[in-house]
């Protein structure tokens, strides 16, 4: 996946952000797969998100992939993905300033593509003081329908880490919560 | 303090000839701010033209947001008062303070800013802030051009113009 259409982007990111609002129930994979309290915050999160008027094709799309969704977000496969698509994407634009090397990198795009289920390994980061790299992952996974950050604070990313992290903490994303 | 190369530093490989004739690292590495916006003085947001607005980057509104070198111009001119001067050799004058901006195949890549001892100063990346001693420390990599290319372009303002520029925070 080279650049990803802004439509796009937003339908990758809500294949996984809208679990909740379909209704699916949250036990389905409890015989298989032990939840992490990582999980168990995120579940929280995700039953906390406004629903999506989605399409039936979207909706459709969506329920193929809740089981896979459902299961990364769950085990420690998550933590090894976004460590290796992490590690790949800060490894290949650490030494650049502009914006198109950081936010058009294929591992980049890799790591919207795991959804909500990142966002507590994120904050984590963040409450390290490596925020700022996260700022637009964070508006595009929880499809700009979170913000912590008020107006005054827009230009200023060590303040909008600062709100962010507070949030997360607030509502138990993060492991220091 | 004289330049020292730091030893088992991870900028050597990108950056041999800043390694032999000496670069000092001079701050923590932050991802708050990049090379742009530590040469405009700021270190709260990563400054780079775009048209699409992204958390935690910045460019003025009232300039243009294509990456070419023109936006660059605008950007330091109309910001930090900095005007267009042909001095390749960027040598040090005391009543001027100096940026250079660097492309590669016409795309800007880096800045630097001079400092009153004559040495630049670079973020590099999201990474160190660094003291090196000559433009042409960040322009060759071992297989040639560096990822930075080449400087292309010198801009000036009077010192006793520029607002107080805050130190690397650390």
């Amino acid at each position: 996946m080279a650049i990803l259409h802004p439509n796009l982007k937003t339908f990758v990111a809500a294949s996984t952000i809208s679990v909740a609002s379909l209704g699916v129930a949250p036990n389905v994979f409890a015989d298989r797969i032990k939840p992490t309290p990582g999980a168990r915050n995120l579940e929280r999160f995700a039953h906390s998100l406004p629903s999506t008027q989605l399409s039936y094709e979207q909706q459709s799309a969506i329920e193929d992939s809740l089981d896979r969704a459902k299961a990364i977000v769950r085990d420690d496969e998550t933590r090894r993905l976004f460590d290796q698509f992490s590690q790949e994407w800060i490894r290949d634009t650490e030494m650049f300033s502009d914006i198109h090397s950081h936010l058009l990198h294929p591992a980049y795009h890799k790591l919207l593509a795991l959804g909500t289920s990142i966002l507590p390994f994120i904050f984590d980061d963040m409450v390290q003081g490596n925020g700022a790299r996260w700022l637009p992952a964070l508006d595009s996974i929880t499809l700009g329908k979170v913000n912590p950050v008020p107006p005054e604070h827009m230009d200023d990313a060590i303040l909008m880490c600062q709100d962010w992290v507070k949030w997360a903490k607030s509502h138990g994303l993060t492991s220091a919560a | 303090m004289g330049l020292l190369p730091p030893h088992n530093c991870k900028y050597i490989k990108y950056f041999p000839k800043a390694a032999a004739g000496g670069y000092l690292l001079t701050s923590a590495e932050s991802g708050f701010y990049n090379c742009i916006a530590w040469a405009i003085g700021k270190t709260n947001n990563k400054w780079w033209p775009s048209p699409y607005r992204q958390a935690g980057w910045y460019w003025p509104p009232n300039i243009r947001s294509d990456v070419s070198l023109q936006s660059f111009i605008d950007m330091f001119s109309q910001e930090g008062g900095y005007e267009e001067w042909a001095d390749e050799n960027a040598t040090l004058e005391d009543e001027w303070e100096k940026i250079a901006i660097y492309a590669r195949t016409g795309v800007p890549t880096h800045a630097a800013r001079q400092l009153e001892n004559g040495s630049w100063t670079s973020k590099l990346g999201v990474c160190h802030d660094i003291e090196h001693a000559a433009i042409s420390f960040l322009e060759t990599c071992a297989c040639g051009e560096s990822s930075y290319g080449h400087c292309v372009k010198i801009m000036r303002r009077r010192r006793r113009e520029a607002s107080p520029i805050p130190p690397s925070p650390l």
